[in-house]
C-alpha cells in the first residue's frame, strides 16, 4: 500500500517545551496506525498539527501526495481529514442530529432545514455504530460514554479519508469500547485511514496494523504490529524496563474508619453498605454508569445522599456540603482533574496549597513561607515536574496535573482518601509511582477508597474489592480471591443471589 | 491567571517566574504614563495643581466603586446595579440627615440599605442559580426607583453648620490632600490586603478560575459569592455617600450610567469577565486612565460629545493589549 500521509521533520515548540522535534514517518493507506508514548510524548499536538489546529515551526506534511498546510482546522476537513478529540466537542444544548449535521445540515429550497432528512441520515449514522438513541435527545443527557461515541458519528458524516481518534476509549466502557473497534474495522474495509492514539496497549494491538512510538517530542520507531511485542512497545515508550508493582499490604489491618450504612440517592445508588479500615486500600469496581463516583461523591457530600448513614471513627456524621467532609478529614480526588479538580489557569503551587490553605494561616492571612513550605514538601514528595511553583497547572503534562491534584489533597492530610481513577489518562512511569505512594499512604495508616475502571489496576492495589453495578454493590472480593474474570462477571451480570435480594427490595 | 499573591517570598523559583509575569499590568501602566507625559509636556493647565486635585477627586468614586466590582468580576460574574445603589444610598441618607438624625446612625442605615441590595443579588445568584446579569439588572432597576420614590423627583440640599462633619467628609481635604481620594486609596488598600494578603482572597481567584473545583475543594462558595455581592454594594453605597457630601445636594438620577465607567475600568485594568483573572492595582489604573483621558480630552479643546468614542476605543485597545500579550506567551 502507497502512503497517504507523509511526516517530513515535524517540529513545534511551545513556550517552556520542545512539543516534537524532527517527528518523520509516514501512515500507510486504509491502515490503522497506532501513535503511542507517555503523556507528554508529543502525541496530541503531533494530531493537532495534522488536523491543523497548530502550525509546524519547521517541516512539512504530505496528503495524499500534496503537500499541505493547513492554517484552521476546516482547511484540513475540506481535504478529508477528520479528529475526534479526547475531550468533548459537542453542543450540550443541541440534539444529537443538530450536533451531528452541524454545518452540514440537509436543506429544503436552500433556507430551510429539511427536518425528515437530518432524522434518517441521522438514524443511519447511529445504526452503523449500533446505537439506539432518538436523534431528537438534547446531547446533554447523554453519558460521557454516550456523547463520545456521538462525536465519532460526528465525523463519520464528514466522510473523512484520514480519520484521527484521540483516546477515543479513555471513558467508553468495554462494550462501548468493543463497538468502537468494530467500526474501525469496518471503516478500514470502506477505505478510511485511522490514525489511533491510546495508552491502552492491548487494544493497539489488537487493532492496528502499525505501531509509531513517540517519546519526549521524538519520533522513536514505526513499526507493523506482527513484528514487535507489548513488553517492547513499552520499552521504546519509556525507554526503559518497567518494573512490575508490588504492594506491601499491612496486616493486620487497623480499626474501621469509615463506616457507610444503606447509602442511598433516587436514581443513582441503592443500599450501599461497606467499611474501610485504617491501612486499607478498598476498591470500587464496576462499569461505568454504575453509580460508583455519584455514591462516592454522596459521602463526600456533593450532594448528600437521600438516605442511609455514614460513621466516620466511630462518629454519626452528616457532610452537607463538601467543606463538612474536608475538615472531618475525608479527601476526594475527583475523575476529572480539569473541570473538577484542579484550577488550570492558577499556579502549580496555588493549587497544592487551595484545600489546606487554612492550615497555613495567620487568622485570615496566608503565611507564604508556611505555605511555600508545604507546596515544596508536597511536590518533592509526589516528584511533580513543574519549571517553578507559578507555572499554570494547565500547562502541565497529564501525568504531573494528576500529582498536582493528589499533592493538593494529601496537604490537608486525610484519614480517608478517595480517589476517582488515580491514573485516568497518566502514562506508565506516573502510574508505578502513583500506586508506590497509594502502599505508602496506607502504611502511614490512612484508608484509601479507589474507584477504578482499570481492572489490572484495581487488582495490583486493592486488599478488597466491592463490585457495584445499576447502583448496587453485587459483590465483594478479597486480593487473594480477585480475578479479572471474576470482577467483570460481577460488575457486568451481578451474583445471581445478591441480584435477587436486591430485587426484592424495589 | 494566579493571583500575583504567590509571586513574593518565593526565594529561590520565583526568579524567572516574576520577569514573566511583569509585564500583567505593564502595558496599561506603560500606557498610563505616555498619557500623563504628552499632557504634562503639551498641556501646561494639565500640571495645574488644582487640575491634579480634581483629577484625583472625580476618579476617586468611580475607583471606589471599582474594588468591589474587581471582586464581582474575579467571580466571574457581573454587578449592574452599582449605579443605581450609589445614587440610593445617598439619597436615603439626605432624606435620613433632613429629618434630624445623627450623622453616623444615617451612613449606617443607608449603607445598611445598600447593603440590602447585594445581599438580594447574591442570593439570587446562588440560590436561585440566575446568571448574575438578570438580578443585578433588576436591583439596577428597583434602587433607581426607591431613590425616586423617597426624593419625588426633587433635589435634597443641606447647608449650614449642623450638617459640616458630615459635609466635611467629601468637601473637606487633609494637608490639601481631597478627602474623597484619601477614602478611595483606603478603601483600595483594603481591597488589596483583602485580595492579595488573605485567604478568603486567593478563594475567590479559585472559585472564578473553576467554580466546580472550589466547591469540591471545600470552599463555601456561594457564601463568597454572597459576600462579594454585600461589598460591591456597600462601596457603591460609600461612593454614593463621599459624592453627595462634596456636592452637598442630591437628585434621585445621582450615578446614573455609572457602573458602565465602573465596569470599563475594570476591565481596562486587566480583569476578565470570565473570571479568574484581575487585580486590584489593574484596576486602580483602569479608573486612573478613564479620568485622564477625560480631562485630557477637555484640556485639549476636544467636543465633549467625542468621549464616548475615546473611552470605548480605550477599552477595546486595553483588552487587546492582554490578547497580544497572552498570544505571545502561548502560541
Amino acid at each position: 500500500m502507497p502512503s497517504i500521509l507523509k511526516i517530513n521533520g515535524i517540529s513545534k515548540r511551545f513556550p517552556g517545551v520542545q512539543a516534537l522535534q524532527d517527528v518523520t514517518f509516514d501512515v500507510e493507506k486504509e491502515s490503522i496506525h497506532a501513535v503511542i508514548g507517555e503523556n507528554g510524548a508529543g502525541k496530541s499536538t503531533l494530531m493537532q498539527i495534522i488536523a491543523g489546529v497548530h502550525q509546524p515551526d519547521a517541516g512539512s506534511i504530505e496528503f495524499s501526495g500534496e503537500t499541505v498546510k493547513f492554517t484552521n482546522p476546516s482547511e484540513a476537513q475540506a481535504k478529508g481529514i477528520a479528529i475526534v478529540y479526547q475531550e468533548l466537542n459537542l453542543a450540550p444544548n443541541l440534539s444529537i442530529a443538530e450536533n451531528i449535521f452541524l454545518g452540514l445540515e440537509p436543506k429544503r429550497s436552500t433556507f430551510f432545514l429539511d427536518r425528515q432528512k437530518l432524522t434518517a441520515a441521522t438514524l443511519a449514522v447511529l445504526g452503523r455504530l449500533g446505537l439506539h438513541h432518538d436523534p431528537d435527545t438534547v446531547v446533554h443527557r447523554l453519558t460521557v460514554a454516550q456523547q463520545q461515541l456521538i462525536e465519532i458519528c460526528k465525523s463519520l458524516v464528514r466522510n473523512p479519508r484520514l480519520l484521527i481518534l484521540d483516546e477515543p476509549t479513555s471513558s467508553l466502557s468495554e462494550t462501548e469500547s468493543a463497538i468502537l473497534f468494530r467500526v474501525i474495522a469496518d471503516l478500514k474495509a470502506h477505505g478510511v485511514t485511522v490514525l489511533y492514539i491510546s495508552h491502552r496497549l492491548p487494544e493497539v494491538f489488537s487493532l492496528c496494523d502499525t505501531i509509531t512510538v513517540l517519546r519526549d517530542g521524538r519520533h522513536v520507531r514505526t513499526v507493523q504490529t506482527k513484528a514487535t511485542t507489548e513488553a517492547e512497545a513499552v520499552r521504546f515508550m519509556v525507554g526503559r524496563e518497567l518494573l512490575a508493582f508490588h504492594r506491601h499490604p499491612v496486616e493486620p489491618k487497623g480499626d474501621v474508619v469509615l463506616r457507610v450504612n444503606k447509602l442511598s440517592k433516587k436514581g443513582q445508588y441503592e443500599d450501599v453498605t461497606f467499611e474501610l479500615r485504617r491501612g486499607e486500600i478498598v476498591a470500587l469496581a464496576g462499569l461505568i454508569g454504575a453509580g460508583r463516583s455519584e455514591m462516592a461523591l454522596g459521602i463526600f457530600g456533593s450532594p448528600p445522599p437521600d438516605r442511609g448513614d455514614i460513621t466516620l471513627r466511630g462518629g454519626r456524621v452528616n457532610f452537607r456540603q463538601p467543606k463538612d467532609a474536608v475538615v472531618a478529614g475525608i479527601a476526594f480526588v475527583p475523575e476529572d482533574r480539569k473541570t473538577m479538580g484542579l484550577v488550570l489557569g492558577d499556579g502549580v503551587g496555588a493549587n497544592i496549597s487551595s484545600a489546606a490553605l487554612r492550615t497555613v494561616a495567620r487568622g485570615p492571612f496566608v503565611d507564604y513561607p508556611a505555605e511555600n513550605q508545604l507546596i515544596r514538601k508536597y511536590v518533592s514528595r509526589l516528584r511533580v515536574r513543574t519549571p517553578s511553583f507559578q507555572q499554570r497547572a494547565g500547562l502541565l503534562s497529564g501525568g504531573n496535573q494528576q500529582k498536582v491534584l493528589l499533592a493538593k489533597w494529601l496537604a490537608v492530610q486525610p484519614t480517608v482518601l478517595i480517589v476517582d481513577e488515580p491514573t485516568r489518562g497518566v502514562d506508565i512511569g506516573t502510574k508505578a509511582e502513583i500506586y508506590g505512594l497509594f502502599d505508602e499512604l496506607v502504611r502511614e495508616g490512612i484508608a484509601i477508597l479507589i474507584i477504578s475502571s482499570d481492572l489490572p489496576e484495581v487488582l495490583a492495589l486493592a486488599d478488597r474489592i466491592l463490585i457495584m453495578r445499576h447502583g448496587r454493590l453485587t459483590g465483594e472480593l478479597t486480593r487473594n480471591d480477585a480475578t479479572e474474570e471474576r470482577v467483570m462477571h460481577l460488575a457486568a451480570i451481578g451474583n445471581v443471589t445478591d441480584v435477587t435480594k436486591s430485587n426484592g427490595q424495589d | 491567571m494566579s493571583p500575583e499573591a504567590v509571586a513574593p517570598h518565593q526565594p529561590e523559583k520565583a526568579v524567572p517566574q516574576r520577569t514573566f509575569r511583569l509585564p500583567r499590568e505593564i502595558g496599561i501602566l506603560g500606557a498610563l504614563g505616555l498619557m500623563l507625559l504628552v499632557l504634562a509636556v503639551f498641556v501646561p493647565q494639565f500640571r495645574d495643581i488644582q487640575n491634579l486635585t480634581n483629577i484625583t477627586r472625580n476618579f476617586s468614586f468611580v475607583g471606589i466603586v471599582a474594588m468591589g466590582m474587581t471582586l464581582v468580576i474575579l467571580t466571574g460574574g457581573i454587578d449592574l446595579s452599582v449605579g443605581s445603589v450609589w445614587g440610593m444610598t445617598a439619597v436615603i441618607v439626605a432624606f435620613l440627615l433632613t429629618h434630624g438624625w445623627p450623622v453616623l446612625l444615617a451612613i449606617f442605615v443607608s449603607l445598611l440599605a445598600a447593603c440590602g441590595i447585594g445581599l438580594m443579588n447574591g442570593l439570587c445568584i446562588t440560590r436561585l442559580k440566575m446568571s448574575p446579569f438578570v438580578p443585578t439588572l433588576a436591583t439596577l432597576s428597583i434602587a433607581r426607583s426607591l431613590a425616586l420614590i423617597i426624593t419625588h423627583g426633587r433635589p435634597i440640599s443641606i447647608f449650614g453648620d449642623e450638617y459640616q462633619s458630615f459635609l466635611w467628609i467629601g468637601g473637606g481635604d487633609v494637608f490639601g490632600i481631597p478627602n474623597p481620594f484619601i477614602i478611595f486609596c483606603v478603601v483600595a488598600v483594603f481591597f488589596w490586603v483583602l485580595l492579595s494578603r488573605t485567604v478568603w482572597g486567593r478563594y475567590v481567584y479559585a472559585v472564578g478560575g473553576n467554580e466546580r473545583t472550589a466547591r469540591l475543594t471545600g470552599l463555601r462558595v456561594d457564601r463568597l459569592k454572597i459576600i462579594v455581592y454585600i461589598l460591591s454594594a456597600i462601596v457603591a453605597g460609600i461612593a454614593g455617600l463621599v459624592q453627595y457630601s462634596y456636592l452637598s445636594s442630591v437628585t434621585a438620577d445621582l450615578g446614573t450610567g455609572e457602573e458602565l465607567a465602573v465596569i470599563a475600568a475594570t476591565v481596562i485594568g486587566g480583569a476578565n469577565l470570565a473570571g479568574g483573572e484581575g487585580t486590584i492595582f489593574g484596576t486602580v489604573i483602569g479608573a486612573i486612565i478613564l479620568e485622564v483621558l477625560r480631562n485630557g480630552l477637555l484640556l485639549f479643546g476636544i467636543d465633549p460629545y467625542w468621549q464616548g468614542v475615546f473611552v470605548g476605543a480605550v477599552i477595546i485597545l486595553a483588552v487587546s493589549i492582554d490578547y497580544f500579550r497572552k498570544l505571545l506567551r502561548h502560541d
